[in-house]
């Protein structure tokens, strides 16, 4: 090698060591935003257990509750008692109304006002929006119980008892929907989505399960209320589950409901 | 710009911007970004490109942040990662480097020791990056970064022989620039 390269070598690098130029402000901004990107996601995956088995809880509970036969005086009695205890004003308290028809049809109307009940617990559990969320149960009212009237006079066959009842899973399928769609964006999701509902509530196609009698299904487990609370419990691996239900010697109450930023649990059980 | 934080030894440094705290590493960006542009200039075309290739380095220094045991110089490693940094990123958007065949212009080698007086880094810069990327990336390697013919093989993705022979005509046409610079200089000096 040359004296003379090396020496020009040292004469680059000395200069050059050193040397110094500033970046622009963007590139460290570029930097900063890149570090900060990466980890921000685990706080969705909560949500969606509760978004998903507040989807089971309805779904199933639409889907179960028209079957449900044969409940004595004392649930109607309970159940309608648990209408008026949410406060509600309006419709809903027809449902006793309802209940006391041909008994053949009591399936059919009963299932309005036992879905109404389940919906309303849930609804009523949610703090902030509940006078919003009354707005589907009670939209729902006027559409279904003028039909039920009419059940009730024509003594109608199982296809148009599949309609109301159908009627009222479908705005349950609408929130189920709403909720599932809406699981990943703020923690709230639960409240607010709810609320959307009012306006598609009516004309929801019915998508939820056709009318059949799987009464044989419920022989594993004990009664509907034990059924969802399996279900919910494969989604749902929180110690205190969305909803819980306890099937006393009446039937099936719901004696527990977690939603995160809401949480009611009943002591006796 | 150039912050030397005082209040902080680069230890304690190094181990906050492990731990990711942001604060921390900001004042290690400040505190080297000013040379390690001036060591990607060398390798980009143009100042914009070497300001990506400085992104990119600081990118990966701070993510291989956990590989720095505290062996060996932290800004030689640091420079080390913008050095290959640059590298990879100037041939993922160049066409393979291009080796312009300069005639040799029959200069003779000067047995003048080089005065280095009147030049100063950005001279130097400027005649690095007249360089054609060939010639210009094996003199980086070489001469500034201290990489052998065998290392900078494995850099580049040439041959050895290429390297040495590419560096051999580098040096040429540096030095008669530089020559030429210094003439220049001299004469408007005196």
């Amino acid at each position: 090698m040359n004296m003379q390269d090396k020496e020009m070598d040292a004469l680059f690098r000395s200069k050059l060591d050193d040397y110094e130029i500033e970046p622009s402000p963007m590139v460290w901004a570029n930097i900063s935003e890149e570090l900060g990107n990466p980890g921000k996601r685990k706080s969705i995956i909560p949500m969606l257990r509760i978004a998903a088995s507040v989807a089971i809880v309805i779904g199933a509970g639409a889907y179960f509750w028209p079957k449900q036969q044969g409940l004595t005086k004392t649930d109607q009695r309970k159940l309608t008692a648990g209408v008026a205890n949410t406060g509600l004003k309006t419709q809903p308290a027809n449902a006793p109304k309802n209940v006391h028809v041909a008994q053949p049809v009591n399936t059919a109307t009963q299932a309005q006002p036992i879905v109404k009940t389940q919906l309303q617990r849930v609804y009523a559990s949610v703090s902030h929006h509940q006078a919003v969320q009354q707005s589907p149960v009670v939209n729902t009212a006027p559409v279904v119980d003028p039909k039920s009237t009419d059940i009730v006079t024509d003594a109608q066959t199982p296809q148009n008892i599949a309609a109301v009842t159908n009627t009222q899973p479908g705005n349950v399928q609408t929130v189920t929907n709403a909720i599932t769609a809406g699981a990943g964006v703020t923690p709230v999701v639960p409240e607010t989505k709810l609320s959307v509902t009012s306006t598609d509530v009516i004309n929801q196609p019915v998508t939820i399960a056709s009318v059949q009698s799987e009464s044989k299904k419920r022989n594993k487990i004990r009664g509907l209320g034990g059924l969802l609370n399996a279900a919910i419990g494969l989604v749902d691996r929180r110690e205190d589950k969305v909803i819980e239900f306890t099937n006393n010697e009446d039937g099936d109450t719901i004696t527990g409901i977690n939603l995160g930023v809401v949480a009611i649990k009943k002591n006796n059980k | 710009m150039f912050l030397q934080p005082k209040h902080i030894t680069t230890e304690e440094l190094i181990k906050r911007c492990k731990a990711g705290d942001r604060k921390a590493q900001e004042l290690l960006y400040k505190q080297f970004a000013g040379k390690m542009l001036a060591v990607c200039m060398r390798y980009a075309v143009d100042r914009m490109e070497a300001e990506d290739m400085l992104q990119n380095g600081f990118i990966k220094v701070f993510k291989k942040m956990d590989d720095y045991r505290g062996d060996g110089s932290f800004e030689g490693w640091i420079r080390r990662i913008m050095v290959h940094s640059s590298i990879e990123y100037y041939r993922k958007h160049h066409k393979m480097m291009q080796v312009v065949d300069i005639e040799e212009s029959g200069y003779e080698q000067s047995v003048n020791p080089i005065a280095s007086a009147n030049l100063d880094a950005k001279d130097l810069m400027a005649l690095i990056q007249q360089l054609s990327p060939g010639y210009r990336m094996v003199f980086n390697l070489y001469a500034l970064e201290g990489y052998s013919h065998k290392e900078i093989a494995e850099i580049a993705g040439i041959t050895e022989g290429a390297s040495k022979s590419q560096l051999s005509r580098a040096r040429g046409i540096l030095k008669e620039q530089v020559e030429k610079m210094e003439g220049n200089r001299y004469e408007y000096a005196r």
